[in-house]
Order: structure tokens, then sequence, then C-alpha cells
């Protein structure tokens, strides 16, 4: 059955063919901007509450379907790029075979017919083509590593060329494009990125998952021995300073300075400076009891958790708040946030403005919580990250730009100088030049020859 | 200070440029043409100067930097950047078409510079992401590629308006406008000139927010809006080279690009991000 065989095959060339063709590269670039565009104008990787007040009910709905939430992360952007990245490797593969021919070339082939139209100049001289052979010859040996001599009816022609690889330019951009694209692969899948805030004096052996609420062991710790920031005069921040001390196995490592721009890297760890605050280093708590009217003074720090005496519970100190919004409206200042927790009970949240230490009695609860004596530290908020995808990423930066730079300022160059004895008394001499690309630089290369073969 | 001076008389020295250049085409006139490339290489000079100046007065003030760090120190080097690449594709091509264009960005950004409030007129220090040598490689970069770009686009505006108007009695007959074949790769050889410093210009940031934040890219909308610049200007290219499209598509193609490198410079302030210049 022949037809069935010609539609099997039609079928696979067929999809080779829409792979291999640049309209599809052209309509999957056109709507990489368009999708990239929606991303910018929809806020991206906000809570969903925000969408729902925001928009409209159907439009919500709509946003999170299509998860324009999330939009470069969603299944069909990602299934954008990796079109693209099959066109990019189907179209090279097809024509790289064409190409290899002409760059790979055992001996070049020149013709002359080429060279016909593209003359770039002409001039006589009373030389004879003996006398000139060998000098044109010469010349272009030494400017050109590929050259053939010819005999002509009463003359001669010497061919050269150069650029040859060049062709390969575009492959290269190609071939970069995938790489970077691996790059940004291995990058999403074994890179993290997370967050920590470190008071002066203390040390962390774990950070905070960006975009969850995991958290990560590092398998050393960092320890924050100082932090300092400087403003200019005019209340500009100058730079912010954190001295870091990575300790693992209870000995100290090492300890550097960084500042913004300046990470430290360890062990394939990179740990940026990225903000400061201050925080509390510890607090005097005070839990009054209701029932017996008796006060208990703990000394607690962000995230310890106690157990209140009398069984009236158990307290988690979660947080510090520079300035505290109460019902998000009214500032009431430094605050301590906590939560507390008795069994059966609901938990509940508890606001510890410092500036009033009387305010938790508002709760009507069977214990008043107040913070006492509280001393705070400076703390420095860094970023740790492990991205192993930055050195193939590097590498494709490299090589597209070297690509770019070859495909469109380099190009395939050929050139011709012929040499007539027309009559008895003169020589003719040609000097043509094309290229695959750019001619001008080609011409302007031939013009200089012909200075140089006038000057024989 | 006395940058500023300098630079507020740049703006007037790029207008009578300007001028020239359209006195040039009005009246058809070579010698005004002339006139316009000496006035403009003349602003180029100056806009350097004020350059050079502003950054010597930053290390007076005692916290010295190449003056790039603000939305007027990036206009007053677009100004330059534009002049400059116009002046090398003016010589390369020898027209003097589309100089009142240029000239015309030229004096518009840094009219925009001076008269905008807020733009950063004053010397300030860097805030502390913004002192990296990749900043300074970054933002010369995109510049260049903005500046090529700008010049595409004005090309364009210029090919759309003359071409198709088959009167050959008109101006590309005079040797006043080049034929559309010339405009038409002109076109093409400003974009790629752009799409090669953009391109670098893209990867730098990316090396510079790698070294800042850890993370070479983050989709913020600016970084976001200059992917979608280089894809727009990806495609003309490709649709080129491949499919051989020329003239008018390629030069409502350049349009779009350009309008998207505005977007990229001026609209992204409009959404939240890092990048936005206060
Ligand atoms: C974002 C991804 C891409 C980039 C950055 C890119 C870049 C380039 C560059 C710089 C050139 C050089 C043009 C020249 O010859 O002067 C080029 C040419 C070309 N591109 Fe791409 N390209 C991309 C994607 C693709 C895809 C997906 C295809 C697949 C169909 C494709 C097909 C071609 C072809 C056929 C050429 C011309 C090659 C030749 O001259 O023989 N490109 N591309």
């Amino acid at each position: 059955m022949p037809d069935k065989n010609r539609n099997n095959k039609g079928w696979l060339s067929g999809l080779r063919d829409i792979f291999a063709s640049v309209k599809l590269t052209v309509a999957l670039l056109l709507a990489l901007a368009a999708v990239a565009i929606i991303g910018t104008l929809i806020p991206q990787n906000q809570p969903h509450i925000f969408y729902i007040t925001k928009y409209k009910e159907t439009a919500a709905r709509l946003i999170f379907l299509l998860q324009m939430d999330n939009m470069y992360h969603s299944p069909w952007f990602r299934a954008l790029v990796t079109m693209l990245a099959a066109n990019i490797l189907v179209c090279s593969i097809t024509r790289l075979k064409t190409v290899f021919k002409i760059v790979f070339l055992k001996k070049p082939s020149f013709s002359v017919k080429n060279f016909e139209r593209n003359t770039v100049e002409t001039f006589p001289t009373e030389k004879t083509p003996e006398d000139l052979q060998k000098g044109c010859n010469d010349l272009l040996l030494k400017k050109f590593h590929t050259t053939q001599l010819e005999q002509a009816d009463k003359g001669f022609r010497v061919f050269a060329e150069r650029g040859r690889i060049t062709r390969l330019g575009v492959y290269l951009v190609h071939f970069a494009v995938l790489l970077l694209l691996c790059g940004t692969l291995i990058s999403s899948i074994s890179g993290f990125e997370g967050y920590v805030q470190i008071p002066e004096g203390q040390a962390v052996n774990s950070v905070q998952l960006r975009d969850s609420d995991k958290t990560m062991p590092l398998g050393f710790a960092i320890r924050c021995d100082d932090f300092e920031v400087s403003f200019y005069k005019s209340g500009r921040p100058k730079e912010y300073r954190s001295t870091l001390s990575i300790i693992e196995d209870g000995k100290v490592k090492l300890t550097k300075d960084i500042v913004v721009n300046r990470p430290l890297r360890y062990k394939g760890f990179n740990i940026f400076q990225s903000s400061y605050g201050t925080s509390v280093k510890d607090v005097d708590m005070v839990f009054t009891s209701k029932k017996s009217g008796l006060s208990y003074h703990r000394k607690m720090h962000i995230g310890d958790t106690i157990q209140i005496p009398e069984n009236l519970g158990s307290f988690k100190l979660t947080d510090f708040v520079e300035s505290y919004r109460f019902m998000g409206q009214h500032n009431i200042g430094p605050s301590l946030v906590g939560i507390i927790a008795r069994d059966k009970e609901k938990p509940q949240m508890v606001v510890l403005p410092i500036q009033f230490p009387s305010f938790d009695k508002m709760r009507r609860g069977k214990v008043t919580i107040a913070a006492e004596h509280f001393s705070k530290a400076m703390y420095t908020g860094l970023q740790v990250t492990k991205d192993p995808g930055v050195p193939v990423v590097y590498a494709s930066f490299i090589l597209i730009i070297l690509g770019i730079y070859i495909a469109f300022f380099t190009s395939h160059q050929k050139f011709c100088v012929m040499a007539v004895r027309i009559d008895g008394r003169t020589t003719t001499v040609t000097v043509s030049a094309t290229a695959n690309k750019n001619r001008p630089a080609a011409r302007k290369t031939a013009q200089q020859l012909a200075k140089k073969i006038k000057r024989l | 200070m006395l940058n500023s001076y300098i630079l507020s008389y740049t703006t007037f020295i790029y207008g009578l440029a300007m001028v020239c250049y359209m006195s040039g085409l009005i009246f058809k006139s070579k010698i005004a043409s002339k006139a316009g490339t000496v006035i403009t290489i003349i602003a180029a000079v100056c806009n350097l100067l004020g350059i050079i100046i502003r950054w010597a007065e930053s290390y007076k003030l005692g916290f010295g930097h190449i003056p790039l760090s603000n939305l007027y120190e990036s206009l007053v080097f677009f100004a330059f950047a534009v002049s400059v690449v116009y002046l090398v594709f003016e010589a390369r091509f020898s027209t003097r078409a589309f100089g009142a264009a240029t000239t015309l960005f030229a004096f518009l950004a840094l009219a925009y510079a001076s008269l905008k409030p807020g733009a950063g007129q004053e010397i300030q220090p860097l805030i502390p992401a913004l002192k990296s040598n990749w900043l300074t490689a970054h933002v010369i970069t995109c510049f260049l590629g903005y500046s090529a770009f700008a010049i595409a686009f004005g090309i364009s505006v210029i090919y759309l308006l003359t071409a198709g108007k088959d009167d050959r009695a008109s101006v590309h007959n005079k040797g006043i406008i080049p034929p559309p074949e010339t405009l038409d790769e002109i076109i093409y050889q400003t974009v790629v000139f752009g799409f090669f410093f953009l391109s670098i210009g893209i990867i730098t940031g990316a090396v510079w927010a790698n070294t800042a934040w850890g993370r070479y890219w983050g989709w913020d909308p600016k970084e976001t809006w200059s992917l979608i610049t280089w894809f727009i200007y990806a495609t003309l290219l490709h649709a080129r080279l491949m499919r051989g499209w020329q003239h008018k598509r390629i030069a409502w193609f350049a349009i779009i690009g350009f309008g998207a490198v505005l977007f990229t410079y001026f609209g992204v302030n409009l959404l939240p991000g890092l990048h936005s210049y206060q």
C-alpha cells in the first residue's frame, strides 16, 4: 500500500518540517513575548487573596486556571520554551548538514563566474603577467591560508578565501541558546534561594526557602559577628557590612566581611547581603494569671516556646515587628507577636506592644502577657543561594556573544586577482571580491590588495 | 554645577543641529546638512565633556562614581551614545537623511533630563546595590543598543513616509534621501548593531544581578521587558534573513521594537520592581 507508506513518512517528515521552519520560530518568539508581557501586567506570585480582591471573580478564576499568577513557571510557558528549543535544534541540525559540506571541504572550489560581477578594481600595468604572478601569489599566501593559482588565457588567476568557519557562527548562537536553556533547567531543578535573618552574635544552620515555607539545612552554621550600616550625609544608605563566620564541625572555617555586590562563597553556597533591621535579643516576659493574680517572669528569645504555669497553656514568641499596625490601622509601635495555645482551645495570636504594657488585658484571657526589659540587636538579612546552573549559564553567555559577533560581523570572503595581457604592451589586473554577507568589508580588503599589487 | 550648565547648552546645540538637518531635507540643501554634521560633532563633544566634568565633580563631592546611576545620567549618556552611533552610520552610508531624527532624539533626551523633576540632576552618592563594575558595563551596552534601535526607528519612519511614493522626481532622486534599498539596509544594520549590544547588555545585567542578589534572572519587569525587546528584534532578524521580509514590514517591526525599548526604559517604572529609578 504505497499510499499508506507515504502517509506515514509524511507524518514524521511533516513534523520535522514544522520544527525546522523559521515560521514557527517567528510565531514562538512572538508568543513568548506576548506571554511575558502578560506576566509583567499581572503581579506575580502573590497570595490567592490578592487576585480575588483585585480582579473580578471570573478574571481571578481565569488567572488561577491558566496559572497567570506564576506565569513563568506555568506548564504552558514551559511548553513554549521547549518548543523553541526543539525548533532551534531541528532547524540547526537540518541546515548543519549542508553547511558542514561547505565549511569542511578539503579543496575549496572557486568559480570565475561568481567574481565576474564583483570587480572591485581594474587597472593597467606595463609588467607582464609572468612578472606579476609570483608577487601576487606570495602576497595572497601571506594574507590567506587558502589560495589557488590557475593559468588563464594569456595570464593567470589567483583565488583566495578566508572566514569559511564563520558560517558556523549562527549555529554557535543557536547551540549557546540551547546551552542557556539547559543551564536554567539545572538551576531550577537543583538550585535554591533562601533567606535568613541573623541577629548580631548569633548563628544559624538553616535558611528559609523563598516562595515556600520549608527550611533548608545548610550543613554548616553562619554566625554574624558584627553588622554595620553607614549613611551618607543626605541620609541615603552608603554601605551594609556584615562580618560573617562559617562554622563547620565546631570550628570556624572562615571569617569574611560581605557587602552588597561582594558575597561570600562557601562550598557552592553564595551568601549575599540583602537587608538589615533590628530585632530583639532577649525579653523578660511577664505572665499574670487572672485567677491567682500571681505573676511569672520568663526570659525568652524569638522562636522560643514555654509552658505557662497553672496549666494556662503554652506560649510561643514568634516575631518582633518594628512598627505594628493593629487591626491593619493604628501604628502601635514596636511590638512582639506570639501565639498562645491551650489544649482543645483554638490557638490565639497575641500582640504585645512594648510601649503599652497593659495592652494584653484587652484580650480578656485567662492570662495576661506583657513584655518587660527588652534588649534590641541589629540583625543582618542574608540571601543564601546555591545554583549549580550558573557555570553553564555563564558559558552560554560567552558563547552567545561570541556567536552573535561571528554571525553578524564576520563573513566568508573570497577574492580573485586576475592578470591578462590584452595586447603586446599592457596587462590588465582585476581584483574582485565576494562574501556571503557584509560585502563592503570584503571590497575594502580587495582595494588594499589592489594597492599592494600596484606597488609590486 | 558646571556639568549641568554644559549639558543644558548642549541641548540647544543638538537643537541647532536638528534645524540644520531639517533645512537640508526641506530645502534640499547639502550645505545645511553638512553644517548639521559639524554641529552634531560639536554637540557630542560638549556632551562628552559634560559627562567627564560631572564625573570629576562627583569625586570632588567625595563619592566619585561614573555618571550612569540615575535617570538624568542615563539620559545624558543616551544623548551622547545616539549621536556617536549616528555619526558612525552617517559616515558609513554617506547620507545625512536621518540626522534630523537622531538629533531630535538627543535633544529630547537632554531636554527631558533637565526638565523632569526628580530625574536626579544633582549628583547623588551611590546606594550599595549600584556599586558594581557590571553596572557600568550593563548601562553602557544597553544604551548603545537603544541608540541603534532609536536610529533604526527614525529611518523606519522616514522610510514609511517616503517609500512607495513612486514620484521619480522625489527626494530620492535629488540624493537627499537614499533609495529605499539603502534605507532598508541601514535599518537592518542598525538593528544588528543594536541587537548585539542589547544581548551584551542583558547578559551583563544578569551577571550583575547574580553578584548583587544571587540570581541571574528574576523575571523582574525591567528584565522581562528587555527580554521581550530582544525577542522582537530576534524575530525581525529571522524574518528578514530567512523569510526575506524587507521594506515596509521590517520598518514596522523596527518601530514596534523601539516601542518595546521605550517601555523597557520608561514604562516599566510604572510597574513595581528593582530597576525603577526613583
Ligand atoms: C531565541 C533564540 C534564537 C536566537 C537568539 C537566534 C539567533 C540567530 C542569529 C544571531 C542568527 C544570525 C543571522 C545571520 O546569519 O546573520 C540566526 C540565524 C538563523 N536562525 Fe536563529 N536564533 C534563535 C532561534 C532560532 C530558531 C528556533 C530557529 C529555527 C528554525 C532559527 C533559525 C535560524 C536560521 C535558519 C538562521 C539563518 C542561518 C543561516 O544563515 O544559514 N533560529 N539566529
